[in-house]
């Protein structure tokens, strides 16, 4: 944790830490104290006094069932990105890893959706999936009125869905790829000699080796469409249509922001915030987990 | 490799080719999109052969996007965060490998943390702070009836304010502070071997002249593979700009797309849109494809 | 140019204490060697020299300065570390020269002294290089030049040549000996290697568990070990060691599975009965025929051919023992040797401490 030679100075290391520390403290640990403080107050948008409520504000996000709707919605868009983003990338970086010739081009290629901001994409899959024009637009010259995700909720959700996965592959398929890398040739090949079929090998060999980096993957992909899910859906959707894709974050922004709802927002964030602690903290053991395993 | 059969070999190949196509769909479509004239884009089913016409849309949606404008702010922002996040990641982790002080581990703790605050669960009070960096010590002091103290004392009424709305501060400075780059550092550091601090010691160099002319250098690799990503990271910032910029010469590029998509009462000249979006796309694809190697190093330092 | 004295030095590391309480005197120019297995705290000596770890208790001084309190830099040492130390992404010229540059030397004079430092280590055509394009012996001569140019009063050395092959070692063992002659500074060398030290040291320091055994010329040291540590831990192969009594009133030893071995002196330390250890160098054993005085009787076990001599293994009742011997014997392993110690080189100690006993003292 500290090195053995240290430097000696009584004031230089605070200054050293001063500017993070500072950031931190006004812009994480002070507004998430503020959420704190707001959900368990009656505060009123445009000044004034707040009024301490207790657990109100939390009874009536747990009684609401919009907030159901919207965390049933969050659920839903999790687990398809989660399932749809990994089992892609798996897929890939098993084929890419048993590849010589042309791996770079392979790597070059999947890199890329890494690269490209969450709106951009979300503008660029908003033209491929319009009812009326682009790519996806001839389905409804076959069968008219058969996709439109500007009015049919679950064709909206399979957009930003298919947008979201497609923007995670990247950072999966690098992970699991080098997570292939790492398993030493030997294990597989003594696995073959033993008459091990490919599919066998990979079942019982490959993948327990590759399982904390598919664990590791999976919470933070978890953690990720909870939060980061945001720019997709604002672009393409604004939760709509009928808020068929408001999930947990947009519905923070819309109703602290556009709502001007504090308490009600605050309270909806302190849960989230809940989760993504809980989530973090299980990928914290999962790092311990690895160090251990290196050692 | 086991099994290098030429079944084998075919079945992986047309995977792959699958799985490229795939995701090299949506920036296919958008290309072709943007080549295309008004015309040719409206028309269902639409073609995938490129058009001829991707300057005229470029430079149609460079002027309608207000690109030049949005293009320095963006610039400055991502540069912006680059630098700043290295230097207090570096400066922070270096305090905390090579000092003993106090409150060394909390300090650790504290920024190490923030990986469970996202910005998304605090949007609001974070705005709220951003209005007023200093609200803060503001209300700290009044909490401590200092600022009442002050008044009494002096007759100042003590009001202190810095509002980051609408400025580049605002834009880069909450951005930051980083929790993976800071652990990322503090990893590297402690690697290198102690003999070169003890000979830099030996050889009269102070900490500061250690950590720049020693320990930076040394970090060079490091530095270059979380550059690549803190600037896809800072060029991709979507959320923070959105809230703390209302004039629109604040704004930046990736927050003008949504600008460019039609709304319904407009011509749907998705050419122009998909033109401006692959301008946006372009800088952070150009860096990660060019620093690759890097980008895949600071991409995996993050679990190690 | 300085002496350096410790007195009572102490250090802890949190509860734990590892070194007890050190007082050694080194002399204005002599090349002492501290010596000791791994963990025996002489590299946290050579440190605190350095000012690289604090005094817990105790007294440092270099010259007539205290330097307890002083940074690095302001002691006048320099050091040459195990692992070189040195900055990989400097040339040899910068990692030499980066004490004078950080000291705002004027450029003319650093380079002119860089200049006679590599000439002296015969490095001149190797400062454009970095330390990964440098071989370990190369990377060795530029950690050197890079205490040497400071002109310091003090050099420390933490174990530089236990990263080189064999043949390089010894070779730099020489130089760094010759380059001391030369500079004529003070030198405190760290070492576990103990030919290392007996073939460089002035003085010899032998420290173990944090406390010095014994301080001398490697000669005395050599002849007259301070303890059965000492005995065993100098000279190779070891000193061979026996439990055995003194007998007829301290004028001879026997047990085990020797005869009586008469003491020179006639009187040996203390009375008969008295449980003691004997301590026979190998090369002052020898084969002999029957009917010699103190014979010990040995079955062998197996031996060693090193070419211009032998190593005999034998056991001598429950002990073993080994004779180092350049005659040309054509005994086979489960023979019985007849073996002869001179007796003008054997050495007594107490069974239960360790310590020398000397023919005089009858403790």
């Amino acid at each position: 944790m500290i090195k053995r030679v240290l430097f000696r100075n009584r004031l230089l290391p605070y200054l050293l830490i001063l500017p993070e520390v500072l950031i931190v403290f006004v812009f994480f640990y002070w507004p998430s104290a503020k959420a704190l403080f707001w959900s368990f107050t009656l505060e009123p948008p445009f000044g004034g006094v707040a009024r301490w409520v207790g657990l109100d504000n939390f009874r009536e996000l747990f009684s609401s069932p919009e907030y159901y709707e919207s965390a049933g919605i969050t659920l839903i868009f999790a687990f398809w990105t989660t399932a749809i983003s990994m089992g892609l990338a798996l897929l890939l970086a098993i084929f890419v890893d048993r590849v010589i010739r042309g791996l770079v081009v392979y790597r070059t290629v999947l890199m890329w959706p890494y690269a490209v901001a969450a709106p951009a994409a979300a503008v660029a899959f908003q033209f491929i999936f319009q009812p009326g024009v682009g790519f996806f637009a001839f389905l409804n010259d076959i069968w008219p009125g058969i996709w439109d995700p500007n009015i049919v909720g679950a064709d909206a959700m399979l957009m930003v869905i298919i947008a979201a996965s497609w923007k995670s592959i990247t950072y999966n398929f690098i992970f699991f790829l080098a997570g292939l890398q790492t398993i030493p040739r030997t294990f597989v090949e003594a696995a073959a000699l033993d008459g091990a079929g490919p599919i066998r090998r990979f079942i019982t060999i490959v993948f327990p080796l590759l399982s904390p980096t598919f664990f590791f993957l999976l919470v933070i992909n978890v953690t990720d469409s909870f939060t980061e899910g945001f720019g997709i859906i604002n672009v393409m959707t604004q939760g709509g249509p009928g808020g068929a894709t408001n999930i947990l974050v947009y519905k923070i922004y819309q109703d602290g922001f556009i709502g001007l709802d504090l308490s009600g927002s605050s309270a909806q964030s302190v849960v989230l915030m809940g989760l993504v602690i809980v989530l973090t903290f299980i990928q914290f053991k999962w790092i311990e987990r690895r160090i251990h395993y290196a050692e | 490799m086991i099994e290098r059969t030429p079944i084998l070999n075919a079945v992986t190949h047309t995977i792959l080719a699958v799985g490229l196509v795939v995701m090299c769909f949506p920036l296919v479509i958008a290309f072709v999109a943007a080549t295309l004239p008004y015309e040719a884009v409206i028309d269902v089913p639409m073609t995938l052969i490129p058009g001829g016409e991707l300057l005229e849309n470029a430079v149609k949606a460079w002027e309608r996007g207000e690109f030049a404008t949005q293009g320095v702010n963006s610039v400055v922002m991502t540069l912006g965060i680059l630098f700043g996040k290295i230097a207090c990641a570096s400066l922070t982790a270096f305090a905390i490998c090579y000092f003993n002080f106090r409150f060394r581990m909390l300090a650790f703790w504290l920024i190490f943390i923030t990986l469970m605050l996202p910005l998304e669960v605090r949007i609001v009070p974070t705005y709220e702070v951003a209005g007023n960096a200093l609200l803060p010590v503001q209300q700290l002091l009044e909490v401590l009836w200092l600022t009442d103290l002050v008044a009494w004392l002096s007759g100042v009424e003590v009001a202190l304010e810095w509002n980051l709305l609408d400025t580049y501060w605002g834009l880069t400075l909450p951005l930051f502070a980083s929790a993976t780059a800071t652990f990322l550092f503090r990893q590297f550091f402690l690697t290198i071997p102690e003999e070169l601090a003890e000979a830099a010691k030996m050889d009269g160099a102070g900490p500061i002249r250690f950590f720049f002319q020693i320990l930076l250098p040394l970090s060079k690799t490091n530095i270059a593979a979380l550059s690549v990503i803190m600037f896809v990271f800072g060029w991709n910032q979507y959320l923070w700009p959105l809230l703390i910029t209302t004039d629109p010469d604040m704004r930046t590029l990736v927050m003008g797309l949504e600008n460019l998509i039609p709304s319904e009462d407009e011509l749907p000249e998705w050419n122009v849109a998909m033109a401006g979006t692959l301008m946006v796309m372009l800088p952070p694809i150009v860096v990660v494809l060019v620093l690759q190697r890097w980008f895949v190093k600071g991409l995996l330092g993050g679990e190690k | 140019m300085a002496n350096v004295s410790m007195r009572q030095v102490r250090k802890s590391f949190g509860t734990t204490e590892v070194i007890h309480g050190i007082d050694i005197e080194i002399g204005d120019g002599e090349f002492a060697v501290i010596v000791g297995p791994s963990g025996c705290g002489k590299s946290t000596l050579l440190r605190m020299i350095a000012g690289l770890e604090a005094v817990t208790a105790g007294e440092v001084a270099i010259g007539d300065r205290v330097v307890n309190d002083l940074e690095p830099k302001e002691r006048d040492v320099a050091m040459v570390f195990q692992n070189y130390g040195l900055y990989p992404h400097m040339t040899a010229f910068q990692n030499i020269s980066y004490a004078l540059r950080i000291a705002r030397r004027p450029k003319a004079e650093i380079r002119e002294r860089v200049e006679r430092v590599a000439r002296i280590l015969g490095i001149e055509d190797l400062l454009a290089r970095k330390p990964s394009q440098l071989s370990g012996g190369q990377r060795q001569r530029v950690a050197m030049g890079r205490a040497i140019i400071r002109e310091p009063d003090v050099f420390l050395f933490d174990e530089p040549l236990s990263n080189l092959d064999a043949k390089l070692r010894s070779q730099m063992r020489v130089e760094i000996k010759r380059l001391h002659d030369e500079l004529k500074a003070t030198s405190i060398f760290v070492t576990h290697d103990q030919v290392e030290a007996m073939t460089m040291a002035d003085r010899l320091v032998v420290m173990n568990q944090g406390v010095v055994e014994q301080t001398g010329t490697p000669r005395q040291i050599y002849r007259h070990p301070g303890s059965t540590y000492v005995a065993g831990f100098i000279g190779a192969p070891a000193m061979n060691l026996l439990p055995a009594t003194l007998s007829d009133g301290g004028a001879a030893v026997e047990g085990g599975g020797m005869g009586r071995i008469a003491l020179p002196n006639g009187a040996g330390p203390g009375g008969s009965g008295r449980r003691v250890v004997l301590g026979i160098r190998p090369e002052h054993l020898a084969v002999v025929a029957d009917g010699n005085e103190g014979l010990l009787s040995a079955r062998l076990l197996y031996a060693e051919d090193l070419g211009a001599s032998r190593l005999l293994h034998c056991a001598v009742g429950d002990d073993e023992l080994i004779v180092h011997t350049q005659d040309e014997t054509g005994d086979r392993p489960g023979d019985t040797l007849r073996l002869a110690a001179d007796p003008a080189n054997l050495h007594l100690f107490d069974a239960e401490s360790g310590r020398r006993l000397e023919a005089a003292d009858s403790d």
